[in-house]
């Protein structure tokens, strides 16, 4: 088991971060390394658990004998009193009037109404809503941790009074980057619409920092490139 | 013959679809998937002028302010974090464009700007959509930034004009607090704080100055969807902060078309028209 997650977590992103003060008399307690380090362990986690519960969704849909799931939204939070994450998938089945029930799994959105049927209109059919999560720690090393919680000593040794902490906006930009791949990867050739950004942050004192971004959207895939575009007309708001 | 109703129609398009892209039609592997950060409705309007969404572009940059001193933002806080607010702005619009070119794209539109103001350090994080015209390649020039929506980038493309670039402006003034004597002796009047109210002004100015020399730098011949936000900084009262942040915009075509609004009277109510609620008593109190 060891084994396994060890191969896990060397598979993810991981920046170091080297202390510049090699040189300098230094006193007291000193970070003389950080990194930026992807949590490859709880994106994994979160993919079984959610997978599941969608998974499960969809086979309630098929068995209902559905053609599609519409309105799909997802949800997580701590089950009961203990350290389980409880995940949850809900949306409306929904058939065509009148058609034979497919074999195939049944598609599923994030769309419904009015911003579904335009997307039919306009040519584009939902193939799966996808959600991907993923999640970024910060471990500081002297001059993020001097910028984002220190102390009034060491202060001459950390440069300009004013300067870039390197290491969060590396993390801050890689994070979205990755989950974009994720996207990029489940959507396969298919544009995704709608993308929908959620972030959050755990701050676990000392600068350490874990901050982790969830991207929702719908995979369209075009069935009619010759379908008549979209006519728009202004409407000026009295109210 | 009669065309079809609205409901048949739909009908056959979602059993043409299901037919053809869900049953039939396979990912096409040499194909990069386009992200969107944009609604659908966003895309066909979009593309109703010719225009197509790359990727989904983020630009961030976090700036540390040293404090040498033991109260929250004491002497030079201010200075401090206004520069280091100025610059991680124009950093994170700099990382955006870059992301962008390298995306294939030809601007952003739709940029969300989130900006965190802590007592240690600024962040700034821009995310938005990557567009092109359909089909066309990268640019050599600068891609442009812009927190136009969808809909504002349209009505400015058909009215002429063209974005050039997001631009942003700020600034923290310190505002000295009355003295005892001055704030017993006007205990029972009402008077203007002049401290507060001199460093708001002092500080909108000043950011409006800055919009102005970034909107010059660009080229531009205006700066639209302004967006302003001031107050006092939540941890520090003492300290008042403005910023703005807006599109910087010029003409690029003499011709440009003027939609001429017409008036539509929704007949949705924006409130409910009855409440269930309202059928639960209140509770009797004594």
């Amino acid at each position: 088991m060891n084994e396994q997650i060890r191969a896990r977590m060397s598979q993810g992103y991981w920046k170091s971060y080297r202390c510049p003060h090699t040189h300098e008399v230094i006193t007291g307690p000193h970070a003389t390394w950080g990194a930026n380090s992807e949590q490859v362990l709880l994106h994994s986690a979160w993919q079984r658990g959610f997978g599941v519960a969608f998974s499960r969704m969809v086979d309630q849909a098929r068995h209902a004998g559905a053609h599609g799931v519409i309105g799909v939204s997802d949800s997580h939070q701590p089950f009961a009193d203990t350290p389980a994450i409880e995940y949850r998938a809900t949306g409306t089945a929904v058939r065509v009037t009148g058609a034979e029930v497919s074999s195939a799994n049944p598609w599923t959105t994030h769309l419904a109404g009015q911003r579904l049927v335009n997307a039919i209109g306009g040519g584009y059919m939902p193939i799966s809503a996808i959600v991907q999560r993923t999640w970024m720690a910060v471990w500081p090393y002297c001059l993020t941790e001097f910028f984002l919680v220190g102390k009034l000593r060491q202060r001459d040794l950390m440069g300009d009074p004013v300067q870039e902490v390197i290491q969060v906006s590396d993390a801050k930009m890689k994070l979205i980057e990755i989950a974009a791949a994720h996207v990029r990867r489940e959507a396969q050739s298919d544009s995704v619409f709608g993308i929908d950004i959620e972030w959050g942050d755990t701050h676990l004192g000392f600068g350490a920092w874990v901050m982790n971004v969830t991207l929702r959207g719908t995979r369209l895939r075009r069935f009619d490139p010759q379908s008549v575009r979209l006519s728009s007309e202004q409407i000026l708001r009295l109210s | 013959m009669t065309d079809p109703s609205p409901h048949e129609a739909l009908r056959k398009r979602m059993l043409a679809g299901q037919a053809t892209a869900v049953q039939r039609m396979k990912p096409d592997p040499g194909r990069t998937p386009h992200l969107s950060g944009l609604t659908v409705n966003e895309n066909l309007l979009l593309a109703s002028i010719g225009w197509e969404a790359v990727d989904l572009c983020s630009g961030a940059a976090v700036w540390g302010m040293r404090r040498d001193t033991v109260n929250v933002w004491g002497a030079d806080q201010d200075a401090r974090a206004s520069l280091a607010l100025g610059s991680a702005m124009a950093l994170a619009v700099d990382r955006l464009e870059a992301r962008c070119q390298a995306s294939g794209g030809h601007g952003v539109i739709g940029v969300d700007i989130l900006t965190e103001i802590e007592p240690r350090y600024v962040s700034v994080n821009l995310l938005g959509t990557a567009v092109r015209p359909a089909g066309s390649s990268r640019t050599a020039g600068r891609a442009f930034t812009s927190n136009l929506t969808p809909q504002g980038f349209v009505l400015l493309l058909d009215a002429g004009w063209m974005p050039l670039g997001l631009a942003s402006g700020c600034q923290f003034v310190r505002s000295y607090r009355r003295g005892a004597a001055q704030t017993m002796a006007q205990k029972f009047q009402n008077v203007e704080l002049t401290n507060p109210t001199q460093a708001l002004a002092t500080a909108r100015e000043e950011t409006m100055i800055q919009l102005e020399e970034r909107a010059h730098a660009f080229g531009g011949q205006g700066i639209v969807q302004v967006s302003l936000s001031s107050g006092p900084v939540r941890f520090a009262t003492h300290v008042l902060s403005f910023s703005a942040w807006g599109t910087v915009v010029a003409r690029a075509s003499p011709d440009g078309r003027h939609p001429a609004p017409r008036t539509v009277i929704s007949m949705n109510d924006d409130s409910e028209v009855f409440d269930p609620s309202m059928l639960v008593a209140a509770p009797m109190t004594r």
